[in-house]
């Protein structure tokens, strides 16, 4: 009588048994739940227009299956498996197959094996009726485009065994659970409680080990591993869960006491303890992260989906947004390559109106994958450094409210044991991260990212708790306890690397500035002999010259400041952008002429300077996205109330990208502001008019002259002042 | 083989210090009806769960159909049907499929089934779910699964429990049956006296986890009736009781109208009787006490002395 053989008659009985045992409708609510509700948002919901070359099979698979996965497969798992157990509880009929000649492991096997099927027909049943789903969509709403794409049955196969690998590890404890408590209500409960938090240790990315929390990673990480591996960490983790307490359950079934089964005799005891710790050695070593290898050469590729058409895909440099790689877009891919050295760090990624950050460097390889819909928009990053971007696109910043904003409450060895600890608890944050695959950064990003953290931190303890220190206690002096020294360690200032991040160079030019104050050539001074890093300096003067020195009202100082500054750099790439901004902005002095630009009106007439010749005009260059312009608003509002006449007209200029953002701001607006929408705003507004920052307001004379590029804020008194000034024909229409 | 059931000092404790079975010897031999007696809790379904292997027993020391249940599990179990304490059954399959499961799981022919169900007397209710069924039912739906693998040795546990008197005869009748015509094996273990009396060809008693007596039922007639006490109910008791003594010392009166005497022998009773008649004692009724009761008493309450 072999295993085989008998193995196969308890198969079948346990067949037999399911038999009106509520298993089928269990199956059937199960599997139906999530797609239907799914369908019914997708038939009812409108989604705004699609591009009409997305792919909306694999969202649509993708929703369904990870709604299903998260929560409500692994309690079907945990109810069906404690079914299946307590159908012989009930009438302890376990007596009964106990005296039958088939052997006490195919019993015990078949149910296992039987819960094991149920899974996986879960699985398939959700799938079926999530096509069935989107067949239904696609028959009442062919805009969203369901019937000109295929499945990816490649993914979706893998993830349906992905997600049936993950369940066994629920099913083999549940099964294990329901043999050591005979009762319906404490398996379910315990079960219960074991999913829920699950689900919540998945969604925090904590504790990956924990079993009942597989299903709703495998379907976080849908595509799989990035690093190639076949199986997650967490769904390997789960085959070991399996193996252990088949293992335990099957010792219990035998010998029917747990104390029986693995702590009497002594014997098996030590067998127990020995499985135990080759099972934690395991799981240990599982769950170590990698690091994914670099490349061999620096390339970018990816594909994007648009429903404007998009020609180029850009990848820039901080701080002069250098171009580092021009990709055209064919056939909606793009590629590119980089022969020269680069440094790792955050480059900028633009493609239209699409903005983002990404981590790269020499001998890394990135996909990106680009959506660009009319309400949505999203990235996908693979490739060598998806650990780093998947940091970067999640960072949640540390919190440091407390430390700016009440800087003032705390004695200063207080404030530095608050900085210390923040050190740590950052540090621990950015050691520790590592995603859903298991995959960690190099340690490249970590140091720089430490790095960031560091200089966050001295920047408050080195430059602005000082100046809070000093109002609160001007007659005392700061004395603090350390030095800090493994902080200014991981700041490592002073190297070309982290040249690139824009809070390094703020905090040296903090630095810088608290010692120099408002004398510009003491600042260029203390510069050259603080900042021993030439590229470092170049970076931190390009910043200073355009922030502060461009903004210098008398023009015979600021061009000279300014080509002091120009005249400090050694890169000849930023030299000619500073001087060009110097020659615009000299272009835009007093008496030059305005250049001109061409926008459309609410009421979709084209404008452009020259149609308000004979008139000052004052114009308020604003967008709907931008907090201050917003501020500012109602003040220039008021003016232009009181001073618009034949003779002087107050212009809106918005330089939005979407159109219909500003139509619905700029129509509620009521008062005297002619509202425009520029038609070319790169072009008119950045570049001639050299406006890198908003709001600006300008002020021109009626023969189109430049009187003013650069106005005071409209909230300050000076605007008004300058208006009453420039303005000889202005008429207060104040009562 | 001679012994269907054989068991060298089998001992089984559930905790450290109480012996639920203790040393014990069964010879339960081929062929024969073995009733197993005992009182509540004396370890009658503990052994059976051993005999079974249901629990697990550290040494080799149970032979069933003379093989070693250790070494021969599970497929010992093609020759043995065991019915033991609640009949197992699926309370959400009917009748028929709870025995359809059991042709399955010992993939027999399935043709003995319409058999089985009219032996019991289910064939009506064959195709209702067990759920529905009365204690009785569901009692000789156990008893029928036991005996659908057409096995070589019964081992049933209390297998007329719940049944009315009719019931009761009808599972007496056919256990005596298939033990005079097919020559099974019938292990019965129960706490019913009288039952066993009446259908078992040996006996078996324990208590306390032990084996007090074990012989056939002939011997056990012969001892257990051997001795005991015989009423004779005399309408004037006290003017008879003295004649009566010096000729049986050990008579007593026992009531107004009552005198018993005690005797070793069944002769005894014989030559009491013939001896009152010829005295011309006015003899109205005559019962003999104790006997099976008494004896298996007796045998009980003997452990408590020697413990």
């Amino acid at each position: 009588m072999s295993f085989i053989e008998t193995h196969n008659r308890a198969f079948k009985a346990e067949w037999l048994k399911l038999k009106r045992s509520g298993m089928f409708w269990l199956l059937l609510g199960a599997a139906l739940f999530i797609p239907l509700i799914m369908t019914i948002v997708y038939l009812a919901v409108d989604l705004g227009e699609v591009p009409s070359n997305t792919e909306p099979w694999d969202g649509f698979i993708e929703s369904n299956l990870g709604g299903f996965s998260s929560f409500f497969f692994p309690l079907f798992l945990v109810l069906m498996v404690v079914r299946i157990v307590y159908l012989e509880h009930r009438s302890d009929t376990w007596k009964l197959l106990e005296t039958q000649p088939v052997s006490k492991l195919s019993l015990y096997l078949a149910k296992w094996e039987i819960a094991a099927i149920i899974s996986f027909v879960c699985l398939l049943g959700v799938l079926l009726f999530s096509i069935a789903g989107g067949l239904m969509v696609q028959l009442f709403k062919p805009k969203y485009n369901f019937g000109k794409d295929s499945i990816d049955w490649a993914l979706t196969a893998s993830v349906i065994l992905r997600l049936w690998i993950a369940s066994l590890g629920i099913i083999s404890i549940q099964y294990f659970l329901g043999l050591l408590i005979k009762s319906f209500a404490w398996p379910m409960s315990i079960g219960l409680m074991a999913v829920i938090a699950g689900s919540m240790l998945a969604g925090f990315g904590v504790l990956t080990w924990w079993p009942y929390s597989a299903p709703a990673m495998t379907v976080s990480a849908f595509n799989g591993s990035a690093a190639g591996n076949f199986l997650l960490m967490h769904e390997k983790m789960s085959l070991l869960w399996t193996a252990l307490f088949l293992w335990l359950g099957y010792q219990l079934f035998l010998r029917k006491s747990i104390i029986r089964a693995v702590l009497l005799p002594a014997k098996r005891a030590f067998i127990f303890a020995g499985l135990l710790i080759v099972f934690i050695g395991l799981a240990w070593w599982l769950s170590r992260p990698d690091t994914l290898k670099p490349y061999g050469k620096t390339v970018m590729a990816g594909n994007i989906i648009s429903a404007k058409p998009i020609q180029n895909v850009v990848l820039l440099q901080a701080p002069a947004f250098d171009t580092v790689l021009a990709m055209p877009v064919k056939n909606g891919k793009f590629w590119g390559e980089v022969t020269k050295p680069l440094d790792a760090g955050i480059y900028y990624l633009r493609a239209g109106s699409f903005r983002s950050q990404v981590f790269f460097g020499s001998n890394d390889s990135l996909h990106i994958e680009i959506l660009l819909s009319e309400k949505n928009k999203d990235e996908k990053i693979t490739g060598t450094r998806i650990a780093e971007n998947e940091y970067l696109s999640n960072q949640r910043d540390g919190n440091y409210f407390q430390l700016k904003n009440y800087a003032y409450e705390f004695k200063p060895n207080d404030y530095q044991r608050a900085i210390i600890s923040k050190w740590s608890e950052e540090k621990e944050k950015i050691e520790k991260f590592k995603t859903v695959d298991n995959i960690r950064p190099r340690a490249d990003f970590i140091n720089a990212q430490k790095s960031m953290v560091a200089i966050k931190l001295l920047n408050l303890i080195d430059n602005y708790y000082p100046k809070v220190f000093a109002v609160y206690h001007p007659n005392e002096q700061l004395k603090f306890k350390s030095d800090l020294k493994s902080i200014r360690k991981a700041a490592g200032t002073n190297t070309g690397a982290l040249a690139m991040y824009s809070d390094y160079r703020s905090f040296i030019n903090e630095s810088v500035r608290n010692k120099s104050g408002r004398n510009d050539s003491l600042y260029l001074t203390t510069l050259q002999s603080t900042v021993n890093d030439q590229k470092t300096r170049d970076y931190i003067l390009y910043d200073a010259a355009q922030q502060d020195f461009l903004r210098i009202r008398d023009s015979v100082k600021r061009a000279q400041t300014f080509t002091n500054a120009v005249n400090m750099i050694s890169d000849p790439k930023l030299k000619t952008d500073l001087t060009q901004k110097l020659i615009r902005m000299q272009r835009l002095q007093r008496g030059q002429k305005a250049p001109n630009f061409t926008a459309e009106a609410l009421n979709e007439t084209d404008f452009d300077l020259a149609r308000l010749s004979n008139r000052y005009v004052v114009l308020d260059v604003w967008a709907t996205w931008c907090g201050p312009c917003k501020v500012q608003a109602p003040y220039f509002e008021e003016l232009a109330d009181r001073y618009t006449s034949e003779q002087v007209a107050f212009v809106s200029v918005s330089i939005d990208e979407n159109k219909n953002a500003w139509r619905t701001e700029a129509a509620n607006k009521k008062g005297r502001v002619l509202q425009l929408w520029a038609k070319n705003p790169d072009v008119d507004f950045a570049n001639r008019f050299a406006i890198s920052a908003i709001p600006r307001f300008l002020l021109i004379d009626p023969r189109g002259n430049i009187i003013s590029a650069d106005l005071p804020l409209p909230s300050e008194p000076e605007f008004e002042a300058i208006l009453q000034k420039e303005i000889s024909s202005l008429s207060n229409r104040s009562f | 083989m001679d012994y269907s059931i054989e068991t060298n000092d089998l001992n089984f404790s559930f905790a450290q210090n109480r012996k639920v079975v203790d040393e014990l010897n069964l010879r339960v031999p081929q062929g024969s009806i073995y009733g197993f007696l005992g009182p509540n809790g004396a370890g009658k379904t503990t052994t059976i769960r051993l005999l079974t292997g249901m629990l697990a027993n550290e040494r080799d020391n149970i032979f069933i159909q003379g093989k070693s249940l250790q070494k021969f599990s599970p497929s010992i179990f093609k020759s043995i049907g065991c019915l033991i304490e609640t009949p197992s059954l699926y309370l959400h399959l009917t009748g028929k499929e709870n025995l359809r499961l059991i042709t399955t799981l010992r993939s027999s022919d399935t043709g003995r089934i319409e058999n089985i169900l009219a032996t019991v007397g289910l064939a009506d209710a064959a195709n209702r779910k067990v759920k529905e069924y009365s204690l009785g039912m569901k009692q000789r739906l156990g008893i029928g699964m036991a005996l659908l693998p057409d096995p070589e040795l019964l081992i049933l546990d209390e297998p007329v429990n719940g049944l009315d008197p009719n019931g009761i005869i009808e599972i007496r009748e056919l256990l005596i049956r298939l033990n005079k015509q097919e020559g099974k094996t019938v292990f019965i273990s129960s706490h019913l006296l009288h039952e066993i009396e009446k259908s078992c060809t040996h006996i078996g008693i324990i208590n306390r986890g032990a084996l007090r007596y074990e012989g056939t039922l002939a011997d056990m007639k012969n001892t257990a009736y051997a001795s005991g006490e015989v009423v004779f109910k005399i309408s004037e008791a006290d003017q008879w009781i003295e004649p009566l003594q010096s000729r049986f010392q050990m008579a007593r009166r026992h009531a107004q109208d009552e005198i018993i005497f005690p005797f070793k022998a069944q002769d005894d009773v014989v030559q009491i009787n013939q001896q009152l008649v010829e005295m011309q004692v006015p003899v109205a009724g005559i019962h003999i006490r104790g006997g099976l009761e008494e004896w298996f008493m007796q045998i009980i309450s003997n452990d408590k002395q020697t413990v």
